[in-house]
């Protein structure tokens, strides 16, 4: 890592400045060439140097909470299906769903409660702890070691509830050392007292990091979200507030215009209950706004290579960027909010639920248009504003990381 | 016909035929196939009302609304979505959308994250 330089702020205008809550990497400064988005070969190198050396969230606690629980998710940059399932010692683990016979899918159901998996080829059976418990015919097998031909599994760990996979069983590296201080400073978050009140996925003919991108840089606000966010078409509003860098993971908090006013039926709901989307000025700010921003809406925490966790007062939502291909990716986004007291806070919430949505539509309205661009080979670079820093951190994170330079 | 909503909300009955959905996924779909008409039709004989509308539904337990409330609560959750076209866009989908058929409402909540 190149040595990082002191924290520094940028006054955009009198009232409002960026600033930098950790040491900003040196990450260069002229254009990103478009080659990591387009180039098949750099994403079979992505796939080998990032995705199978991170660790990799694919679910919640939630899902799962009793012993047989499993669930089962199509993982398309390791080419496999993997399952994860809660065993008898209320461990959650998670293993390749292939049996080690002839390599048959153990769970064909995206999700159910099992006392072991019976593949419906030859009938092997395996544990909840993935061991080879049976055989049929197993004199037919002279020498076998069931030992050895327990699942394939990867390594599984959680924080807050998150369920997180890493491709090696083994993997030099705890979560807990992964996700580092980021993950530190949202610590405080009252994750379990929120309820699942969303999911959404959509299936995009772009990059993954490109498709990352219109969701960690604030600059498109002023002019993308001029109607979902109406009040948005304000320069100050797509300005961070401040930006943290933690290794490979960066957070950005988003500030809010103190002034925007609520839609008249907005302002009905917010009345009655809290926990709206664009309703900042109150409520619990634990594993809130790290920088202390004096003007502040939500935080952008996104945890290298493709989860994000944004945090704001009484919801939080996440998005995972599963690639497909190198313009191929699936997007998934889950919203939740602390659980509603009355109907006043839930229909107050309803509006985040709605506001969040379609904004969303706003932001991937334009990420299959920039990767033709590229595909084209008519626009060869990206131009990087400062105030889309995160941007210039991805790009720069994952080129070490493909290089073999992990910073 | 049986009434839906509660008595005192009898004003609102018309509406449940097309706007009293149970999903999210079903509520945005009758938002996205009506047109602006429709929609401010429905906006404008709701939005006097929600202040007593949210007041009534605060009488009641949360997690344990009568069926009558029950419904009143999701017209409710209709009527949020149909303030998006009227307050935000002046148009039924977003102006400047992903293609809707292509970005997936799922109703399995509490299980979360597959895709
Ligand atoms: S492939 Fe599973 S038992 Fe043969
Ligand atoms: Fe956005």
């Amino acid at each position: 890592m190149n040595a990082p330089q002191p924290p520094v702020s940028y006054p955009f205008s009198p009232s409002h400045a960026m600033k930098f809550g950790t040491p900003v990497p040196d990450m260069g400064s002229g254009p990103i060439p478009a080659e990591s988005v387009t180039s098949a070969a750099y994403f079979e190198r992505e796939r080998e140097q990032i995705f199978k050396q991170a660790w990799l969230q694919v679910g919640r606690v939630e899902e799962i909470p009793n012993a047989g629980d499993y669930f089962t998710r199509e993982l398309h940059v390791f080419k496999s299906n993997i399952v994860v399932v809660r065993g008898k010692d209320g461990a959650v683990r998670a293993f390749h769903n292939m049996c080690t016979h002839r390599g048959m899918a153990l769970a064909t159901e995206a999700c159910g409660n099992t006392r072991g998996f019976t593949c419906e080829f030859h009938g092997w059976g395996f544990g909840l702890d993935g061991s080879l418990q049976a055989v049929p015919a197993i004199e037919s097998f002279p020498g076998i070691d069931r030992s050895r031909l327990g699942l394939k599994a990867l390594a599984c760990d959680t924080w807050n509830g998150f369920i997180f996979v890493h491709w090696n069983p083994q993997p030099a590296q705890s979560l807990a050392d992964f996700m580092g201080p980021l993950a530190r400073d949202m610590d405080g978050f009252p994750f379990d007292q929120c309820q699942h009140i969303a999911h959404y996925t959509a299936r995009v003919k772009a990059n993954w990091k490109l498709s990352i991108d219109a969701f960690q840089e604030a600059y498109h606000a002023t002019y993308l979200h001029r109607h979902a966010i109406p009040g948005a078409g304000d320069l100050e509003l797509a300005l961070p507030s401040s930006v943290r860098f933690y290794g490979p993971h960066r957070s950005v908090s988003c500030w809010l215009k103190t002034d925007i006013q609520p839609t008249p039926a907005e302002a009905i709901a917010y009345k009655h209950g809290s926990f709206g989307f664009v309703k900042a000025d109150e409520g619990d700010t634990r594993g809130l706004n790290p920088s202390g921003d004096e003007s502040w809406w939500f935080d952008i925490n996104v945890f290298f290579p493709n989860f994000f966790c944004d945090l704001g007062r009484g919801w939080y939502f996440t998005y995972n960027f599963w690639p497909v291909s190198e313009n191929d990716t699936i997007w998934n986004m889950n919203i939740y909010q602390v659980q509603a007291a009355t109907a006043g806070d839930r229909l107050a919430q309803e509006f985040t639920r709605v506001v969040l949505r379609d904004t969303v539509f706003e932001d991937m309205s334009t990420m299959e248009f920039s990767q033709k661009a590229f595909d084209s080979g008519v626009i060869t670079e990206q131009t990087i504003g400062d105030t889309e820093i995160a941007v210039r951190h991805q790009y720069w994170v994952a080129d070490e990381w493909v290089n073999g330079r992990r910073p | 016909m049986t009434n839906q909503l509660p008595a005192a909300f009898a004003d609102l009955e018309p509406f449940c035929a097309k706007w009293l959905r149970p999903t999210e996924s079903q509520r945005n779909q009758v938002r996205i196939s009506s047109d602006m008409a429709e929609l401010r039709v429905f906006y404008d004989a709701v939005l006097p009302r929600f202040d007593a509308v949210i007041r009534h539904l605060n009488q009641f337990p949360l997690g344990d609304l009568p069926p009558a409330e029950q419904n009143l609560l999701n017209l409710s959750f209709a009527f949020v979505e149909a303030t998006a076209p009227v307050e935000r866009f002046n148009s039924p989908i977003v102006t400047k959308t992903f293609p809707p058929e292509r970005f997936l409402i799922h109703e399995d909540l509490g299980r979360s994250g597959g895709w």
